[in-house]
């Protein structure tokens, strides 16, 4: 069964993280700047892996995470791939919104990591990639990079792909309250092209991240795909706390 | 009677191990800790606890929820809590057993609830990892449990648990008995904050008519569990060293009760009692003279708040306590084919000062210890200490008077003049 191996000391889970800092991550959401919180939501699910991770004060390295933050250009937040112990003594970076959204180089990026670590990626979860934006690409059509991780496998399954779009025009209706959002169920759900570019490039949830969500009191249905409307805090999170859901030892 | 509770060490590896006990019963344990945990010389969040006399056995397993606040605390303080419990029961029917003991799983969140506030975060300790901590605390620390009473007396059987832990019984023939009501939750367990959780405690009261062995353990012994239909101690071991290299190597407990047990020739004899004592009164050291055919002894050592004993090969024991109040120190001698020895006198330690043994059945309140005279041997050290430290003055003030005449008689000599201009 896909999507079963679960994060350990010796068998951890890498999550790649790739934040848009486009200049128009300054803009406003409420009484906060997007990428206030954004790195927010990082702190947040950070600290839920640190949680899940420690065993008394021991923090086990059962989640390896990397970080490229991407305008115009990319950025190796970390400098490669840093367990969580690692990254706990460090804390969450701050990032200075500017330039464009070069969508594909980030994945691009991605995409050369993970072929440099499959190959060790044996009894391993399936390695997630997290994509938070706020807006369109500029240059390349990311889509192809994209499916060509998708079709990346592991033996617990294909590379996971979740997509987050800051953005109130993803959708044709308003999300209520965040914990009762059952996901995308529908495509007809989603309001322009963007938003089904995204719905494209999204995975579908597995059964044992839903599984996962519930446990942290969310109603996510099955079949629902990893595509997050960030339109509030609360759905920013909620996408945050997909990406270390990844079920553990 | 002295009746202690057994409990084994949390902080360190138990090999499979056996206590032939009066019944005749044996009891047959292992204790391992999870490779993260034996790699960072951390506590195991297993607990394992037992008291028994000739007749009765009442024995809690239990496992702490990793993702709660230091699930060690839970596991050990419910552990405790679970043996008094069930050794005092007087529930004659399942449901009464339950009632009073799903009550006494809410009282008990009081005392737990403050071990949970008085858990101190060590300060150098990265400040994510901190709050992350911080965090767990608000929701207390957690633990499944797997439980029980054997009254061989009333031919009764109680069995208690929340969790996927499991529990076993096992038949003449090996074969597994049937447990009224065995459902086995993973979400269940028991919150020092909330009491049951997720649920309520699952149990029975039975006959114990054709029930040869107990056994209950954690689930880090993943598949094995179904093998336990007969256990020895190799098999123990070598699964504990297998479940070890697992990638999600998990804390592995098992405990066993076989209630069947007979002696291959003649009958159990009982090993001769230690005799306790101290051989100086500098250091809280316990010592006793080898007990002949005894393989290794057991140290009760009781501060009053949280008894443990501990198994030891040598006739030597450190109390690893800084003393903060008296201790109430005993031991046994064991070994894996006699009835353990009495329990030696007592002798109470007290914040670096030592009472003499006395016939006082451990967990009364320990006598007053007498004020003793400050030890000679450390006035003779702190003198020795004071005479160096004078030399070291006396010897620096004439080096001192030395430079000062050797620079007088160049300035004499040579003049202050030419003495400055040599410098230069």
């Amino acid at each position: 069964m896909p999507y079963t191996a679960v994060a350990t000391s010796t068998t951890p889970v890498l999550i790649i993280y790739l934040l848009d800092i486009s200049g128009s991550m300054s803009q406003m959401l409420g009484d906060k700047k997007r990428v206030e919180i954004v790195s927010d939501a990082l702190q947040e699910i950070a600290l839920e892996m640190v949680a899940r991770s420690t065993k008394g004060e021991l923090v086990s390295p059962r989640y390896r995470l990397a970080i490229y933050a991407y305008e115009s250009t990319v950025h190796d937040i970390l400098g490669g791939v840093r367990t969580i112990d690692q990254f706990v003594r460090d804390g969450v970076p701050e990032f200075a919104p500017r330039g464009g959204t070069n969508t594909a180089a980030a994945f691009l990026a991605a995409e050369q990591l993970l072929q440099q670590e499959l190959q060790y990626m044996e009894g391993h979860p399936a390695p997630l990639i997290c994509h938070m934006t706020d807006g369109e690409y500029q240059g390349d059509d990311p889509t192809p990079i994209v499916q060509r991780i998708m079709g990346m496998n592991t033996p617990d399954g294909n590379v996971l792909v979740e997509n987050i779009f800051i953005s109130d025009k993803i959708l044709r209706a308003p999300v209520g309250e965040a914990d009762k959002w059952p996901g995308i169920v529908n495509e007809a759900d989603l309001a322009n092209e963007y938003a089904r570019t995204l719905l494209r490039m999204s995975s579908p949830i597995p059964e044992s991240y839903l599984s996962e969500m519930q446990e942290f009191g969310y109603g996510l249905q099955a079949g629902a795909p990893m595509l997050f409307p960030g339109q509030s805090k609360d759905l920013i999170k909620m996408a945050f706390t997909m990406s270390g859901a990844t079920p553990v030892a | 009677m002295l009746t202690p509770t057994i409990t084994i060490p949390q902080d360190r590896e138990t090999v499979a191990s056996r206590d032939i006990v009066p019944g005749p019963m044996a009891f047959t344990y292992v204790y391992a800790r999870s490779r993260d945990s034996r790699g960072a010389n951390t506590a195991g969040q297993d607990f394992i606890a037992y008291r028994y006399d000739a007749h009765r056995i009442a024995f809690a397993v239990c496992d702490g929820v990793s993702q709660s606040f230091y699930g060690e605390i839970a596991a050990r303080f419910l552990g405790l809590r679970l043996v008094d419990f069930l050794w005092n029961t007087t529930a004659a029917a399942t449901e009464p057993f339950l009632a009073s003991l799903d009550q006494s799983l809410r009282e008990w969140t009081t005392e737990a609830s403050a071990t949970v506030t008085a858990k101190t975060i060590r300060a150098e300790l990265p400040e994510m990892q901190k709050v992350a901590l911080e965090r767990k605390r608000e929701n207390g620390s957690e633990s499944m449990f797997a439980a029980g009473l054997i009254d061989r007396r009333a031919e009764q059987i109680g069995l208690c648990w929340m969790g996927d832990m499991r529990l076993w019984l096992w038949d003449q023939h090996g074969r597994a008995v049937d447990i009224p009501g065995a459902v086995w939750e993973t979400r269940e367990r028991w919150s020092s904050r909330l009491g049951p959780k997720n649920g309520s405690p699952r149990g029975c009261l039975m006959p114990i008519a054709g029930i040869t062995r107990i056994t209950a353990h954690s689930d880090g012994v993943g598949r094995y569990g179904a093998q336990f239909s007969e256990l020895s101690q190799d098999l123990l071991n070598s699964m504990v060293d297998e479940l070890g290299k697992a990638a999600a190597s998990d804390d592995v407990s098992v405990f066993d009760i076989d209630l069947a047990i007979h002696p291959l020739y003649g009958q159990f004899t009982t090993l001769p009692t230690p005799v306790l004592h101290v051989p100086s009164d500098a250091e809280p050291v316990l010592e006793w003279k080898p007990v002949p055919f005894a393989s290794r002894y057991r140290v009760l050592i009781d501060d009053g708040i949280s008894p443990y004993t501990q198994d030891v090969e040598s006739t030597t024991y450190f109390p690893p306590h800084a003393l903060t109040s008296p201790l109430t120190c005993a031991v046994q001698a064991l070994n894996d084919y006699a009835f353990p020895s009495a329990w030696s006198d007592h002798v109470i330690i007290e914040a670096g000062r030592l009472t003499a043994p006395a016939p006082v059945i451990i967990g009364d309140e320990p006598e007053a210890a007498k004020t003793q005279p400050k030890k000679p041997q450390r006035q003779k050290k702190s003198q020795r200490s004071r005479a160096r430290s004078l030399l070291t003055v006396l010897v620096s003030a004439l080096l001192l008077v030395v430079i000062v005449v050797a620079v007088w008689i160049a300035v004499v000599i040579v003049g202050w003049n030419d003495l400055v201009g040599l410098a230069k």
